[in-house]
């Protein structure tokens, strides 16, 4: 494992090594909470990006996440989310590998 | 994660970097999607040389009968969203294809693309039986880097279709057309260590 996250010691922010993107929050609502203290919310396209200073990742390795969820509102599209390894400092597609 | 997949659960997927120095993961939801997320656990895959067959093979000569095999081809994210052609898009989740692949002693044909853009399908599926073996599908084109001829959309003059007798068919874009080589087959030279007889277009 190289990183981890629950949210619990830093409630209600994140880690340094996993940064919120977009309108995701940390919802400490025990009806919401997935685990312990808080758990982060990710609506309206929101998301996390790893920080690359915290957390390296680099050429020609199997990463992988993993983690609970619980779906409030459903996906009216394919998918419920995406995920995809960017090489650090863009936002090129063409530079991106997908996560299925 | 796909549109079908349990309102709650544990997700996980996985993917290989390129060949650049530094990436970052980035996950972010669709539009109108609300996810409540936890846990989150980042793994890097250690690669181990393997010469020996794995020991699940081994353990398949023990295995009771009926012994039994499923050919799956490509993958199953991509059959749970695309359904290829045997059925309507959505209609099984990822879990339940990989629950009822994990029944089977054997898995065959799956695609090559699973090991660097989804190997966490296997990780799954070996989870769910520790003794499946698993065989990917790799047909003979795919030993070369080379792009074989009938996937290129154009090629040069060079490596145009080289009329062995009568040709009644033009498979390469550029190629001689039907009404001037009326007949039966040709031979496409691409390289010349590489040649693929091709009759009546197959």
């Amino acid at each position: 494992m190289i990183a981890s996250e629950n949210v619990d010691e830093n409630a209600p922010t994140l880690k340094s090594g996993i940064q919120p993107q977009g309108s995701t929050t940390v919802v400490t609502d025990p009806s919401l909470v997935i685990s312990g203290k808080g758990s982060p919310l990710l609506t309206n396209q929101g998301g996390f990006v790893t920080n690359p200073s915290v957390i390296p990742i680099g050429a020609n390795t199997v990463i992988a996440v993993r983690f609970d969820y619980r779906i409030l509102s459903p996906a009216t599209t394919d998918r419920v989310i995406s995920a995809w390894l960017q090489l650090a400092g863009t936002t090129d597609t063409q530079l991106r590998v997908t996560i299925s | 994660m796909l549109k079908n997949a349990k309102a709650t659960g544990t997700f996980s997927s996985d993917a290989q970097t390129a060949g650049a120095t530094f990436y970052v993961l980035k996950l972010s939801v669709s539009p109108g999607v609300s996810l409540v997320i936890d846990n989150i656990a980042l793994y890097r895959q250690e690669v181990t040389t393997q010469d020996a067959a794995p020991p699940t093979w081994s353990r398949l000569l023990t295995a009771p009968f009926p012994r039994l095999a499923n050919r799956f081809e490509n993958r199953t994210d991509n059959t749970a969203a695309l359904a290829f052609n045997e059925g309507t898009p959505f209609t099984y989740s990822v879990e339940q294809i990989e629950s009822r692949l994990a029944f089977s002693d054997v898995i065959a044909g799956l695609s090559l693309q699973n090991q660097t853009q989804n190997p966490d399908s296997i990780h799954r599926i070996r989870a769910l039986n520790p003794n499946v073996v698993i065989l990917p599908d790799r047909f003979f084109e795919q030993q070369n880097l080379l792009q074989p001829a009938f996937l290129m959309p154009t090629l040069p003059p060079l490596f145009c279709p080289t009329p062995k007798a009568k040709s009644s068919v033009s498979l390469i874009p550029g190629g001689a057309s039907p009404s001037s080589v009326p007949a039966a087959d040709h031979t496409i030279s691409y390289f010349p260590q590489h040649r693929r007889k091709v009759v009546n277009g197959r």
